[in-house]
């Protein structure tokens, strides 16, 4: 049904100067806020087109648009200039309905603040995304995902009683429940300490692996040299975009590969 | 299967807010115990009502004495009710087969240490054919006895009871206000005619009750019976003709007596019972505005304190209209629940009332209040989920999620 509308939607004009494969594409993108008499250009013009199955990572300074960006990527939030095609179909012209459902079927979004729901157990968080798709039978797809992420264990615990590195991969399990062709994430590890940052990534190193197309925000060099393209954001712009050198991101890899692992001996002697 | 997520879901977030989810609902549980309890009580007193106005009687009419009065203003001496006057109804009204004089009053009745406080009734021999009630054991007294104002009494049948136990009463002498009174007669059981209780009562002569026993100088009321059912209002128009001219009362001036027949009294229970009913809707109907309010109050404040939860759902794909159908599915619920609290509340207070009123007041709680009641209830959960709903749906997912 997503394939027949994309058909149908995408014959806009410039449909020959995309190719198929594109799965993000920015078009002097833009983003402003009016607060008062002054406006601030969050997204001031930003060109990017991102191919499916690609590892980006956003970085720049605090305030440089990022999170702005990324509410536009996941179809939570509406450009005031420019154009976005998400797998084809041009986002700002979709009703809240459509882009409802791309969240809910295409999109998965993984936040610095984790934002799973309060006093609700892991499985059911991860079953909410699936509620919404209205699919039934959902208790094992959510214990599959619990399972990839490492969690299964924990499934009926509430967020209150797990650790901030559990609550963020049970957030990465309902992220990806549906399916989704985009994980979009803002500052996943933002809040962890950087042992349990490694097995976040590392985990993102396997959906990657398994075709997940992923874009990271971060603000730790170490952690965007692992995503195979940086895009460097400044005042509401790309001031830099280019892949990562191999070495380096191999060598970043492994560094996270170890960390994962030596935490969880250390969990292991804990238990 | 979806909506019932929506109800399973709701229900989920109402229990972590239990009792401030109670609280919203305490307008809702006073207005629905109020409809159940009125509703209950009306209903109640209805069917006893009715039941002992089906007792009076279909063609009975009774007519009570009155002052002469003229625009409200009292006009000329009190005329009333005599012995003549029911005489001359059963004499000269076509439309009237019998009818009797009626006396009352309160006596103690003694029967050698045992006494009863009963209703001592003075009337006529027709009175049993009039109300078809009828004597079980010896005999009632006859006309001569009325015309000889004899000391004879007929016992109704818890009265009997209550002084004689199983032994039969007829001969013995019971004594009714220091006077000594023959008992020839036991009554059947029967409970109540009109708003009487017959077993508590004892019946002799009309004469003997006037001027041995209480001095009365005019009677309380006439029973009248119509030659049919289909005769009552020609019964009452005859009736009424006749006493005014008996009376000479001039034209203009009002009845100084009224005639009530089971007609009338039932119409005129109605309107009171309706009255009533709705003093209690109205109590019930602003107690549910103000529950409403509450709730879409309490809605409010969980809207706002919800406001990132709603942005993560909206993040990971729900619709606006499933916004708006889970905080509208929360807010019935919560109004339901007050409901069937309130439902219990209003069947509890209804019981206590019944036992408080020592089994006189048999209130009946109709399923039919209860379904009303939960009806309205969920209506108000609903109208008053609506705005708040509303603004949930409508809020912006990324202002949302950055809600702090
Ligand atoms: N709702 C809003 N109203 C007004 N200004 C906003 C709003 N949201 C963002 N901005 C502004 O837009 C700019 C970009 O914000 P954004 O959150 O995208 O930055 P960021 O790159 O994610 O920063 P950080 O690294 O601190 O998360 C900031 O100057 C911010 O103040
Ligand atoms: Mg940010």
């Amino acid at each position: 049904m997503t394939n027949s509308q994309t058909m149908k939607n995408s014959q806009s004009p410039d449909v020959a100067d995309r190719s198929a494969a594109t799965l993000i594409e920015l078009v002097d993108l833009q983003k402003h806020y009016h607060m008062g008499t002054t406006t601030v250009e969050a997204l001031a013009g930003v060109n990017l087109k991102i191919h499916p199955g690609e590892f980006v990572s956003i970085t720049g300074a605090s305030g440089s648009g990022k999170s702005t960006m990324m509410g536009i990527l996941g179809c939570l939030d509406r450009p005031t200039g420019g154009k976005y095609f998400f797998d084809g179909e041009p986002a700002g012209e979709l009703s809240d309905r459509q882009l409802a459902k791309i969240r809910n079927r295409s999109i998965g979004f993984v936040f610095q603040t984790f934002n799973l729901l309060p006093r609700t157990s892991a499985i059911k968080n991860v079953e909410v995304p699936m509620f919404y798709a209205k699919r039934i039978r959902t208790r094992n797809f959510a214990l599959e995902a619990l399972e990839m992420v490492g969690l299964a264990g924990r499934a009926h615990h509430v967020p209150a009683e797990l650790s901030g590195g559990e609550r963020q991969r049970v957030a990465i399990a309902r992220a990806i429940v549906n399916n989704p062709k985009l994980l979009l994430a803002d500052e996943p590890t933002g809040n962890l300490d950087s042992y349990t940052g490694a097995q976040i990534m590392m985990i993102f190193h396997q959906l990657h692996a398994s075709g997940v197309t992923i874009v990271l925000v971060t603000h730790e060099p170490d952690i965007a040299v692992q995503a195979e393209r940086i895009v460097q954001m400044r005042d509401g712009k790309i001031v830099h975009d280019g892949p990562v050198d191999p070495a380096k991101r191999v060598q970043a890899m492994e560094e996270t590969r170890r960390m994962a692992e030596e935490k969880q001996k250390r969990l292991q002697a804990n238990s | 299967m979806f909506y019932l997520r929506i109800i399973l879901t709701s229900i989920l977030s109402l229990k972590t807010n239990l009792l401030r989810s109670l609280l919203a609902t305490i307008g809702v549980i006073i207005g629905v115990a109020a409809v159940v309890a009125a509703m209950s009580i009306i209903e109640g007193l209805t069917r006893e009502v009715e039941k002992s106005i089906e007792s009076f009687g279909s063609n009975v009419l009774q007519v009570f004495p009155g002052a002469k009065r003229q625009g409200g203003r009292q006009v000329g001496e009190v005329q009333t009710l005599s012995i003549d006057d029911a005489d001359a109804i059963a004499a000269q009204c076509p439309a009237v087969i019998r009818s009797a004089p009626e006396v009352m009053g309160v006596a103690t009745v003694k029967f050698f240490n045992k006494n009863t406080q009963g209703t001592v009734l003075g009337t006529m021999p027709q009175y049993t054919e009039i109300r078809a009630y009828n004597v079980e054991h010896g005999r009632f007294f006859t006309r001569s006895d009325v015309k000889s104002e004899a000391y004879v009494a007929v016992l109704g049948h818890k009265v009997a009871q209550e002084l004689f136990g199983n032994g039969s009463p007829l001969g013995f002498v019971v004594k009714i206000q220091g006077k000594t009174f023959t008992v020839i007669g036991v009554m059947e059981k029967k409970g109540t005619i009109g708003f009487t209780r017959v077993d508590e009562q004892v019946i002799i002569p009309v004469t003997t009750a006037m001027k041995r026993l209480f001095g009365y100088r005019n009677i309380h009321s006439i029973s009248a019976q119509a030659k049919d059912t289909h005769l009552a209002n020609e019964a009452q128009k005859q009736i009424s003709t006749l006493l005014r001219k008996r009376h000479k009362t001039p034209p203009g001036v009002d009845d100084d007596f009224a005639i009530f027949s089971q007609e009338q009294i039932s119409k005129s229970f109605r309107e009171t019972s309706q009255r009533l009913g709705l003093v209690f809707y109205s109590i019930a109907g602003i107690s549910l505005v103000v529950g409403g309010i509450g709730i879409a109050n309490i809605m409010l404040v969980s809207v706002t304190e919800r406001t990132r939860e709603i942005g993560v759902r909206m993040a990971v794909g729900a619709q606006r209209f499933d916004i708006l159908s889970q905080f509208l599915a929360e807010s019935s619920l919560i109004s339901v629940v007050g409901g069937s609290i309130g439902v219990l509340v209003g069947v509890g207070f209804s019981k206590v009332l019944t036992g408080l009123s020592a089994n006189m007041l048999k209130v009946y709680v109709a399923p039919s209040a209860v379904i009303i009641a939960l009806t309205v209830a969920f209506i108000t959960g609903m109208i008053s989920g609506i705005y708040p709903a509303y603004k949930a749906s409508r809020l912006d997912p990324v202002e949302a999620l950055r809600y702090e």
